[in-house]
């Protein structure tokens, strides 16, 4: 084992005595004003709260500023040290001329819906079949239910490079095998950009099918027999049993778990980044990914900083409309 | 920012949302089950379709053991049999032994592992506090943890990235930890708020009838009791950070440092070993994971939806 590992372990050791000390002294000068100056009801609450509050603030709050402000600055890979304030030059430039090099804000932004929407509407059709499927007693269930949520467990990098050795490769991928076998193929799935989105797709439903057949099943079950069997003697028919019960019933389940498919989906890096062998082509870029190329590959990082404050944004509108629209997480904070 | 966080953080909100959803239960309750079983040739179709989906399912795994198995002068083959011919463990020998395949285990290891140990002890009290206190701003902190589950990975990495480099963590364990936490820390604080949200307040109350204060309360009374979820909120801290790959991209440059899956990234070059290579670390490394979504798999899911019920 090398000296960087020896040293790092080292660093950890520190990290923590470090933290611990700073708590430790925080927590006491914060009961000092607290409770000794200010006597405040919600002293206790204030102590509980005050290493995450330590946390989040230097962990998550600070980032996000330091984004802000990096992306009022020129700051690239030759101005590290040196850079200066350039307004919002960035951010007018995010919406004129091309992203990377061909594609401008709004085609990349068509195609990340295009990616959402495929994903999430896929992904929510087939694992709601499943789960009706699942849904009944058989002697085989555990099963299958075992076997299904493999994609979900086994770790990203692992499936997404297989697939795209083992599936997508040109030559030798099960999936051109086939379609050559069936005189339908092959397709360029490795060295052509639309090609490559495709696979993407395809890989990133494989993925994401398992979470949504098991939020649905178990939101399946928990619909009692007695709605059914009051279906059955007013004669409802099998789709009007699935359009009046079975749909109205997973509706405060699905909903969450659609917006939040979303979210992922929108916010994923992972599949066309090791879809494509780190070389993203353009014609498979949406727009994390875009934000990712912008500030790795092509270094611009005021450029990227601005980038990605505007894709939060989008969401963030998106999550906002979607908490307002849900009564049920409001009723979270009362 | 890390695969596995990104999708291990939304059901918290899922859950948070879906408060009828109660975990599995043993046995299935279906509407074609009572007066109307289902006939032989219906009980065929759904046989076939699910055992289709589980082949598709399944499948990648099964290829990644075949090509672990192959020899290495035909590991790219149009031969789709599952075990190949002239098998050979050749690969798996290559990884242990000619691979730093122990190392970025470590590095892996000691990295999830502090970075999950600390994202619990930050997120422990002020779960608690969350949960049991009405303080002011309480509300507004509740929002930010949920809009931070919303954040793109890809923002995240710029701004930590730039500031790992100006800190000059580049390339230690120390900026990994600190860059996994971004996502831990608020995630592990939500999760538990909604675990402590489910232990009944009149346990402490009781505790306090007989003479504890509350702080003592919480520490005899509620951490016991919150074991198995803290251990939970660790889990998925851990898992998290265990098979994340960008981060880790952009902060290790030297392959001393590099975590399990920028070491089995490196074998996927254009030469026909690797890719045995590949298949036989990344079959080593799915088993533990796997045997540990078939123990655990219920209880996190089950543990997930706990995070939404109403206290």
């Amino acid at each position: 084992m090398g000296d960087a590992v020896a040293a790092s372990g080292v660093e950890v050791g520190i990290l923590v005595l470090i933290l611990t000390a700073a708590v430790t002294a925080i927590e006491f000068l914060a009961y000092l004003l607290l409770v000794r100056v200010l006597h405040s009801r919600h002293a206790l609450a204030f102590l509980l709260m005050l290493p995450g509050i330590i946390a989040v603030t230097f962990f998550v709050v600070f980032p996000i500023g330091w984004d802000l402000v990096i992306s009022t600055t020129n700051m690239n890979l030759y101005h590290i040290d040196d850079y200066t304030f350039v307004g919002a030059r960035n951010y007018a430039n995010v919406f004129q001329g091309a992203i990377l090099h061909k594609y401008g804000f709004w085609d990349i932004f068509l195609r990340t819906i295009e990616w959402t929407v495929i994903n999430v509407s896929i992904s929510v059709v087939l694992g709601l079949g499943l789960a009706l499927l699942l849904n009944r007693r058989m002697r085989m269930g555990p099963i299958y239910r075992g076997l299904l949520i493999i994609p979900w467990a086994l770790p990203q990098v692992i499936a997404v490079l297989a697939i795209r050795g083992a599936d997508f490769d040109e030559e030798f991928g099960l999936v051109n095998l086939l379609l050559k076998y069936a005189h339908l193929g092959p397709y360029p799935w490795r060295t052509d950009g639309s090609w490559l989105f495709a696979s993407a797709i395809i890989t990133n439903i494989w993925l994401g099918v398992p979470f949504m057949m098991f939020i649905l099943l178990g939101a399946l079950q928990s619909i009692s027999d007695e709605y059914y069997e009051a279906a059955d003697i007013d004669g409802a028919s099998w789709w009007q049993q699935f359009r009046r019960v079975t749909l109205p019933m997973i509706q405060p389940v699905m909903t969450p778990a659609i917006v939040l498919s979303v979210i992922w989906t929108f916010n994923n890096v992972n599949v066309i980044y090791l879809m494509s062998n780190s070389q993203i082509p353009e014609e498979a870029h949406i727009l994390v990914t875009a934000v990712y190329s912008a500030g790795f590959q092509f270094y611009r990082y005021g450029f990227g900083a601005a980038f990605a404050a505007i894709v939060f944004v989008i969401l963030f509108v998106f999550s906002a409309v979607y908490i307002r629209v849900n009564r049920a997480s409001q009723a979270l904070y009362e | 920012m890390m695969d596995k966080a990104v999708d291990v953080q939304a059901p918290a909100q899922v859950a948070s949302d879906a408060i009828q959803y109660r975990p599995a239960v043993a046995v299935s309750r279906g509407w074609w089950r009572k007066g109307r079983e289902d006939g032989p040739l219906k009980r065929l179709v759904i046989h076939a379709i699910l055992i289709g989906s589980c082949v598709i399912a399944i499948y990648p795994l099964l290829q990644v053991v075949t090509i672990s198995l192959r020899p290495g002068d035909r590991l790219f083959s149009t031969d789709l049999g599952l075990i190949p011919e002239g098998a050979t463990l050749q690969s798996y020998s290559d990884v242990l032994f000619n691979s730093d395949f122990f190392i970025w285990i470590y590095n892996s290891l000691v990295i999830s592992t502090v970075a999950a140990i600390l994202g619990v002890c930050f997120a422990v009290p002020a779960g608690y506090a969350f949960s049991r206190f009405k303080f002011p701003g309480r509300r507004a902190g509740l929002l930010f943890l949920l809009s931070t589950q919303m954040i793109p990975a890809a923002m995240l990495l710029l701004p930590i990235y730039l500031l790992l480099f100006k800190l000059n963590l580049i390339d230690h364990y120390l900026g990994m930890i600190v860059a996994y936490l971004t996502t831990i820390c608020p995630f592990s604080i939500w999760i538990l708020k909604g675990y402590f949200d489910t232990i009944p307040p009149d346990l402490e109350e009781a505790a306090q009838v007989d003479g504890t204060s509350r702080l003592g309360a919480f520490w005899r009374i509620i951490i016991p009791l919150s074991t198995p979820p803290i251990a939970l909120t660790f889990l998925f801290g851990f898992t998290s950070a265990w098979s994340e790959y960008l981060l880790a991209r952009t902060v290790i440059q030297r392959a001393e440092l590099f975590t399990w899956p920028l070491g089995i990234y490196t074998f996927q070059g254009q030469f026909q070993t690797e890719w045995g290579d590949f298949a036989a670390a990344s079959f080593m490394i799915s088993i533990p994971v796997l045997l540990l979504f078939l123990f655990m798999g219920r209880y996190m899911i089950s543990g997930l939806t706990l995070g939404g019920v109403k206290g």
